[in-house]
């Protein structure tokens, strides 16, 4: 299945596509943490993410056309 | 920002003190922030004694820059605590309903008459 | 651009000078303007709490401007914790004001007779008695002054703390922002100042002000459409804390391990749910990070602005209390004494692992102490703002309370310079420990906050570690140079560009982003010669981290087994050193200073006995 990945934060520039939403391809039952290790992207790069504008963290399974935003830690000071 | 933006919209004046809106903090007891505007009540135009204030068709009330003293009455019977005097122009002036302070307040807590929030 | 505002405390005097274009060019404003002068008006080897030492306070050319974040002021002396360069920067709504009043920066040197407050309204100075309120908690005060002189004057004060000279004391404003850090609170004590009060009514003189209010609406709507808009405001600073433990670095038990078990009791949500009245923000702010909150503990119920991130890491994790109304209370306790959360508590978890190690004695401490009990921490911070029994000890930091301590304590006093460790422990994350050992300041996290990039580069290597750091070192600062916030850039990834276009049409001055970037370096090299002028035999020893992240493994939790050794941190800073063109000590060499037009600044280092 599809789903639509994208980045807010400072984390972005340490990913290929920046900031800017992606499609990438996911098995059935895959959690975002899953899909971050296909594309060889630390998990650690992000606190949580929104799953369709609600507030996930990164166990979640994702669904067939989830928009899927990426939050990068607050980086304070 | 509400008030900058009417400031600098309406006069050009970098400073918020001139901007149509009273923000009264309560701190730090209970943590709120009042924001107060024109509620077209005419207690200015009651207050000015050259007349100088006259209500507008859609409700308002506008000041005839010519006619006005710049005494400050207008200014102390406002119950908002909303008109201003400019600096310069020693000319009253009061909300003019522009709406461009409820487009740029980040937390959409202006709404226009309609009741409603235009973003920028 | 407006005037410079010189307030003599002995004399009563205050004069103004215009602010020169060239000052501008090469320093910018905010902490350009604080490193400027500190570097001219302070007199080599001031004791930081006589009278001869300076206060400077300067907002920046596009503080109180129609854009996003323009509200911060930085303020800076010579630091009575380090002997060096101190700064600190606040939010707010003091910056703006003091531009109104048509200043770019105030300096206020000398000593007042009595308790004074300092009132400034558009062009008239007056020293106002501060009889009434010396003693008052920072909070307190700040609702006097704005009682007896009205509610449009923007006030910072001290609390008792600043009054007691003690190191780490703070200055308050808007209820619940600080300048926290380096003890800019016990200098204005030393200074008899406990507050000033400002008032402006004139515009801000702006080079092109059509153009510049357009520009700054795009700015205000651009923010209002980043995709991170509308979900970091809601959660604050404190939504990092989960993060922050999964990762391995939560400062726990006086940074003896970096996972706190009961994290979640202290984390956003916590905060969210379970104590927030309302999201505080400071002027020109679309995304305020303040929370005011009020949290209800045993020990009664406070109202509080906070806490941020730092304060739940260094009073809750830091001192183990897994209760966020509790990390409330000790912040509004520390808030009132007006002491620095960070500094306060790191000094108080030292204090604990003492009292565990029996190098304090309940004889001593006047009580006895433990982890994750609020009852300890208050005491402490309370002991310490009268500097009472052993807060005397206490509130001369813990470099220097270890030296006296003794028996090994001197390893697990976590400062470096003689500022204490803020929120981010770093044996695992080499960039940021180089940020910490590197801070012109001491170990503060502001300049640079790296761990994102050891994370994306690899948390075991060094290469490429120091370069990050050093790029970071400029673009931060330069915030503070222009007199904004940050966060809109770091939280909600607004583009540089846009303040760099704003500069021009505010100032006039036809700057690139590079150029700012420049001045930022040139900043950076004038703060450490202004250390190392000031504090002999200043150079590398001075940025070693202290021994337990050079010899203690991290115990436990993600980190568990990390540590970096001294011959890694050498690796570091030879690196750091080589890539600022410094020596091999860590002094700037002569022929970096001389290229940013500092050649003054190295004929003094050389006249102090270094050799550049």
């Amino acid at each position: 299945m599809k789903v639509v990945l994208s980045c807010v934060g400072g984390s972005a520039e340490y990913l290929p596509q920046g900031g800017k939403k992606i499609e990438v391809r996911a098995e059935a039952g895959e959690t975002v943490e899953d899909v971050l290790k296909r594309l060889s992207v630390s998990k650690d790069l992000f606190m949580f993410a929104l799953a369709n504008g609600e507030k996930v963290d990164l166990s979640y399974r994702v669904r067939e056309g989830d928009d899927l935003v990426l939050v990068s830690p607050l980086t304070g000071g | 920002m509400c008030l900058l933006t009417c400031a600098l919209t309406n006069f050009g004046l970098n400073n918020p003190r001139y901007g149509g809106l009273e923000i009264v903090p309560h701190f730090p007891s209970p943590g709120t922030y009042e924001v107060k505007v024109c509620q077209r009540c005419g207690a200015c135009k009651d207050a000015c004694p050259t007349g100088a204030i006259k209500e507008q068709p859609d409700g308002s009330y506008r000041v005839e820059v010519d006619e006005c003293l710049g005494c400050d009455s207008c200014v102390d019977a406002c119950p908002e605590k909303v008109l201003r005097l400019i600096p310069g122009k020693n000319v009253a002036f009061i909300c003019v309903s522009c709406g461009e302070c409820v487009k740029y307040c980040p937390r959409e807590a202006l709404v226009d008459g309609d009741g409603e929030v235009k973003r920028a | 651009m407006g005037r410079i505002l010189e307030i003599d405390l002995s004399a009563k005097s205050a004069w103004t000078t215009p602010t020169s274009e060239e000052l501008i060019r090469d320093f910018v404003g905010g902490r350009g303007f604080v490193a400027k002068l500190l570097w001219d008006l302070v007199p080599k080897g001031t004791d930081p709490f006589s009278a001869e030492n300076v206060v400077v306070i300067a907002p920046g050319p596009l503080s109180g401007v129609y854009l996003p974040g323009s509200g911060k002021v930085h303020m800076g002396a010579k630091s009575p914790a380090t002997g060096g360069y101190g700064d600190s920067n606040m939010g707010g709504h003091f910056s703006p004001e003091v531009k109104y009043a048509g200043y770019d920066a105030i300096t206020v040197k000398g000593k007042a007779a009595k308790p004074t407050v300092v009132l400034i309204n558009d062009d008239w100075v007056t020293f106002e008695d501060a009889g009434d309120v010396w003693g008052k908690g920072a909070i307190a005060s700040e609702a006097l002054l704005k009682k007896r002189f009205g509610e449009d004057f923007q006030i910072a004060t001290i609390g008792p703390a600043g009054e007691n000279l003690v190191k780490f004391a703070c200055i308050s404003h808007d209820f619940g922002r600080q300048a926290g850090r380096t003890g800019v609170g016990a200098v204005w004590g030393s200074k008899n100042l406990k507050a000033i009060a400002v008032r402006g009514t004139k515009s801000i003189p702006i080079a092109e002000p059509g153009k510049a209010f357009e520009k700054g609406k795009e700015m205000y709507a651009g923010c209002f459409h980043k995709r991170g808009f509308e979900t970091w405001t809601p959660y604050g600073t404190a939504e990092v804390v989960d993060w922050v433990n999964r990762v391995g670095a939560f400062p726990t038990k006086n940074f003896s391990e970096t996972y706190f078990e009961g994290h979640k009791g202290i984390n956003g949500q916590a905060l969210k749910d379970r104590i927030k009245v309302t999201d505080k923000g400071c002027f020109g702010c679309p995304t305020p990070c303040g929370k005011y909150s009020r949290a209800r503990t045993a020990l009664g119920e406070v109202l509080v602005e906070g806490p941020e991130y730092e304060t739940i890491a260094l009073m809750g994790g830091n001192v183990a209390l897994g209760k966020i109304e509790e990390v409330a209370y000790a912040n509004a306790v520390a808030d009132e004494l007006g002491l620095d959360t960070i500094s306060g508590g790191n000094v108080v978890a030292f204090a604990i692992e003492c009292f565990e190690k029996g190098l304090l004695t309940e004889e001593q401490v006047g009580r006895k102490l433990a982890w994750g009990d609020l009852g300890s921490v208050v005491y402490l911070l309370e002991k310490i703002a009268r500097r009472e029994g052993i807060g005397e000890l206490l509130s001369e930091g813990v470099r220097t309370a270890s030296r006296t301590i003794g028996g090994g304590s001197e390893k697990f006093a976590i400062q470096v310079k003689g500022l204490e460790w803020s929120g981010y422990e770093a044996r695992w994350a080499p960039a940021m420990m180089v940020s910490y050992m590197t801070c012109d300041v001491g170990a503060h996290h502001n300049r640079s906050w790296a761990i994102t990039y050891d994370v994306a580069k690899g948390r075991d290597t060094l290469e490429g570690k120091a370069s990050r750091v050093i790029e970071l070192q400029h673009i931060r600062p330069t915030f503070d140079s222009l007199g904004l916030c940050r966060l809109q850039w770091v939280e909600i990834g607004f583009e540089l560009e846009n303040y760099a276009s704003m500069f021009p049409l505010v100032t006039g001055i036809s700057f690139t982003w590079q150029d700012l970037l420049r001045a930022s370096e040139r900043t950076w090299n004038l703060t450490r010669a202004f250390s190392a002028r000031e504090v002999p035999g200043f150079g590398r020893e001075h940025d070693y981290p202290p021994g337990r992240f050079m010899e203690e493994k991290v115990p436990s939790g993600p980190a568990k087994g990390k540590v970096i050794p001294r011959e890694k941190i050498d690796a570091l800073l030879d690196d750091y050193y080589s890539e600022r063109r410094w020596t091999r000590n860590g002094l700037p060499s002569r022929s970096k200073l001389e290229e940013l037009g500092l050649g003054y600044v190295a004929d003094e280092l050389e006249k102090a006995g270094y050799s550049v």
